[in-house]
């Protein structure tokens, strides 16, 4: 069984997402900054009066993105019951990939990366890593109330 | 019998309307109770439990049904003028409806009636309703029927629930002959609700969006057909407001029943007269104000409302009563608490508060009754001696004003002492939607909530120099005679500096929090309009500046600023100086009286005491456990963190701890700010009972506060409150990195 994959980039790294989790893509979002955030936090967005936390993907993934298409287009995906932005550069093509492609992240892949990423396709020429918003949503919502505990136990 | 499987929904429902059913047979019951001869009332409640009875059947709950019968044919009796109600008749009736309650919540739990014996209720029931003949009055009183248009009879056969068919009781409590509406409302889920609101305030931006079009369009059939969408828009608007309101009879219904209880308990003749029940209020900001107004109808029966006798000799009738009134006003809902009975006992209030040291003696006689109302809702403040079982369970009245202020309110007390006590509860139509204060910083929109803000002052930018001054490194602003701290907004974000230019002038927002005013300064002041609030969600829960964020005319988002939690972020209430009430530390002449206190010993100063309330434990400490955190000694001791305090460090008088003596000493814990304090002292000797009365000390002592008389003997009194600034102080003095103490003191 083929799972369709939406891939994007930022600078000249190539990433994919599930196309299934994909509600819409857009150009040109105007977010609303919050100080305070998590910097992999941009800010947030008003989609149709829903409130929308757009993620930074290039400082998620910690890759430099073109100056001139940072956050440009916005993806936005379904994640558990909610929908998140993520902004990267540009958005390529739609890839229908299989099984027999798939790797998992090999067992000394940094613990940070891990938190994003769900392994990769061997295409023939790169290696296609796989987005997990899930993974990251689950990481950012368990941090914040792990820093709510520190902080209130002093 | 039905397969019940199948008929999740259906049991649902069932389980649904029988607890409307059960909450509005509560307040008619105590209704009869006044008025036995309402033959109008009989009747409805007789239906309620006749509707009961059958669709019980239906689901073949046996103990529901013939219960509901019992009470039913009690009721008949009743109806019918065969016998008539008396209050232990009531009581019985009631027990019915209590016991039908449980068994619908054993029925919710398991989908199967819970076991248990009601012979006993069922015999009561019986035995009040024999009188004259036994044979139960089967056939109802088909006109009076027919006058709510409610078929009784016909539903027993019928599976469906839909309201129409079930007979209600009135369910108006406002003193009102209305007929009862039997039109029949549609149950949607508050989530739906909620999405619905979000589309049509989206529709109202696309359509504002879209007005400039059509003024511009010389297209006349174009600019009517945004004419009409704009005034369906509009409406559309008005229509998902009033979908979330609901009538305050929905927490009101249940105080009848309330009040009757709490008045037996009490001993006292209490009568609940409910005025604006149909008065309109979100329903989140429902379920927010019932417990503050439980609270306060405890308050009023329990301490306010005198005892039959003692109403008898001041020449009152002997039953209290107590007015819940509810109306709209300016866009707010008002709802009023008023009692007849002693009102509020304000020498009690004076005595109480000098006990606790928030006033002196000669303050307390001049003191205005309002200023006295604001002491009541301190935490912690209770003038009753004995907790009773009612009111006093640790749930004070700051409780009720602080869940009043959360959603937004306010709450305002008045009482003349014989004629009663008035309380005034203002309260925002909806949580959902608030008015608030746009402002700029950095070229960001930010939304204040107006309810926050006291004050807006212009700057002149020519004079900020001026305007604000220097507090030893904190800016602080003259706002008339007073000086307050002030704060950047774009400091406190961290907003990247955009504007450099200073021509344009500067705002100050004048807000409160925990009785602490500061400014904010902000670039500019845009205006004051409703905004429609919604939460920041679970990714960006943790930031306590927020209170969540707004979506704009123009579709873009902005956030709401937290007042609280800007202040308490900077530093500003949490501190000693967030005290609403600074205790009065002269010490002249204080009010007789004895107060408990520790006395101990420090090196070189043999008697010292501090007040015993400001103790919470004492422990033996030995040097070992202490431990160095930065350039602070902490103890961590039984999961709890505690920072040292060397008393001897801190009061004069004292030499210095050469550390040679004993390797374990005792240490007094108390918990202040948040953060537990362990004060080293050499021995701990006796707990005192020494006169409140103080008296100065001609020369002010570091760490002392006053001293008193015990036994012919001079005590000094520990200045806990000094001590603890001077230790928080030590931080900013000293070479080593500062430990990071966001809620210390740091004058």
């Amino acid at each position: 069984m083929d799972v369709n994959y939406l891939t994007f980039f930022i600078g000249k790294s190539q990433f994919c997402i599930p196309a299934e989790r994909i509600v819409e893509i857009n150009r040109h979002c105007d977010y609303t900054i919050v100080p305070g955030a998590p910097e992999s936090i941009k800010g947030i967005l008003n989609l149709r009066g829903q409130l929308i936390v757009a993620f930074d993907m290039s400082s998620l993934l910690g890759v430099a993105s073109e100056p001139s298409l940072h956050n440009v287009v916005s993806i936005l995906v379904k994640v558990e019951s909610s929908i998140i932005s993520l902004m990267v550069d540009r958005v390529g093509d739609i890839l229908a990939l299989g099984d027999s492609t798939f790797e998992a992240p090999p067992n000394n892949f940094s613990l940070h990366m891990r938190n994003a990423v769900l392994g990769a396709h061997k295409l023939s020429d790169s290696l296609l890593i796989i987005i997990d918003p899930n993974l990251f949503i689950s990481q950012l919502t368990t941090t914040a109330s792990a820093n709510e505990l520190l902080q209130t136990s002093f | 019998m039905l397969d019940m499987e199948n008929n999740d929904e259906i049991l649902a429902e069932f389980i649904l309307e029988t607890r409307e059913i059960l909450d509005l047979l509560d307040g008619d019951f105590i209704r009869l109770e006044q008025s036995p001869d309402d033959k109008k009332l009989i009747g409805n409640i007789f239906r309620a439990l006749h509707t009961l009875k059958g669709s019980s059947g239906f689901f073949a709950f046996k103990r529901l049904e013939k219960i509901s019968h019992a009470g039913e044919s009690l009721l008949g009796k009743i109806r019918d003028g065969q016998i008539s109600l008396d209050p232990e008749k009531t009581d019985r009736l009631l027990d019915t409806v209590d016991v039908l309650r449980v068994i619908i919540e054993g029925i919710e739990k398991n989908h199967s009636e819970p076991l248990g014996d009601d012979q006993q209720l069922i015999e009561q029931l019986q035995a009040l309703a024999k009188i004259q003949s036994q044979s139960v009055q089967r056939d109802v009183n088909l006109q009076k029927q027919s006058e709510l248009g409610a078929e009784v009879e016909v539903f027993v056969e019928s599976p469906s629930f839909s309201q129409a068919d079930i007979a209600i009781p009135t369910s108006d409590v406002s003193i009102s002959d209305k007929p009862h509406d039997v039109s029949a409302p549609v149950k949607v889920n508050l989530d739906t609700l909620d999405r619905l609101m979000n589309l049509t305030s989206e529709m109202v931006l696309a359509r504002n969006r879209l007005l400039p079009f059509a003024a511009n369009s010389k297209d006349l059939s174009f600019s009517q057909t945004v004419r009409s969408i704009d005034l369906l828009t509009l409406e559309l608007q008005e229509r998902m407001m009033k979908m979330r309101m609901q009538p305050i009879s929905y927490v009101w219904s249940k105080f009848s029943r309330l009040v009757r209880d709490i008045a037996q308990e009490c001993h006292k003749k209490v009568n609940l007269i409910q005025i604006g029940a149909e008065t309109e209020l979100d329903r989140a900001l429902l379920d927010a104000i019932r417990d503050p107004l439980i609270h306060i109808l405890r308050n009023s029966i329990d301490h306010s409302i005198e005892m039959p006798e003692v109403r008898k000799s001041k020449g009152k009738p002997e039953i209290g009563n107590i007015q819940l009134r509810a109306f709209h006003q300016n866009g707010m809902v008002l709802i009023e608490i008023v009692d007849d009975g002693a009102g509020i006992n304000y020498d009690g209030i004076r005595q109480r508060a000098i006990e606790r040291k928030l006033i002196s003696s000669q303050e307390a006689v001049g003191l205005a009754k309002e200023v006295l109302n604001e002491l009541i809702f301190l935490p912690g403040f209770s003038t009753k001696e004995k907790v009773s079982s009612l009111s006093g369970r640790g749930v004070g009245m700051d409780v009720v004003k602080n869940n009043i202020t959360n959603v937004g309110g306010s709450i305002e007390i008045t009482s003349e002492v014989n004629a009663g006590t008035t309380i005034k509860l203002k309260i925002p139509l909806t949580l959902a939607i608030m008015p608030a204060l746009l402002v700029g910083s950095e070229e960001q929109t930010y939304a204040i909530p107006q309810n926050r803000i006291i004050e807006l002052v212009r700057l002149d930018p020519n004079d900020t120099r001026a305007l604000f001054e220097d507090f030893y490194g904190t800016p602080v602003y003259r706002l008339r005679e007073n000086l307050i701290p002030v704060l950047n907004l774009s400091d406190e974000l961290k907003l990247n500096k955009v504007s450099v230019d200073k021509t344009n002038s500067i705002s100050l927002v004048v807000a409160q929090s925990e009785g602490v005013q500061f400014g904010i300064i902000v670039d500019t002041i845009f205006n004051i309009q409703d905004v429609v609030v919604k939460p920041l969600g679970p990714l960006l829960n943790n930031l306590p500046k927020y209170a969540g964020a707004t979506i704009l005319g123009s579709g873009r988002v902005s956030l709401i600023i937290d007042i609280d939690g800007i202040a308490s972020e900077s530093g500003l209430i949490g501190g000693f100086g967030a005290n609403t009430i600074t205790p009065v530390i002269e010490n002249t002449q204080i009010e007789d009286g004895e107060i408990a206190m520790l006395l101990f010993e420090l090196n070189g100063l043999s008697r010292i005491a501090t007040p015993l309330d400001s103790i919470e434990h004492i422990l033996m400490l030995s040097e070992e456990q202490f431990q160095e955190n930065g350039n602070k000694e902490v103890v961590y001791y039984q999961d709890q963190l505690m920072h040292v305090i060397r008393l001897e460090d801190y009061v004069s008088g004292c030499q210095l701890n050469d550390s040679s003596g004993s390797a374990v000493f005792p240490a007094l814990t108390c918990f202040i700010n948040n953060k537990t304090y362990a004060l080293i002292v050499k021995k701990v000797h006796d707990i005192i009972q020494v006169p409140i009365k103080m008296y100065e000390l001609s020369s002010p002592q570091r760490g002392i506060e006053a001293c008193v008389i015990y036994k012919d003997e001079v005590i000094n009194v520990l200045d806990l409150v000094e001590v603890l600034a001077m230790h928080n102080a030590h931080d900013s003095t000293t070479m080593y990195p500062r430990v990071i103490d966001i809620h210390g003191v740091l004058d």
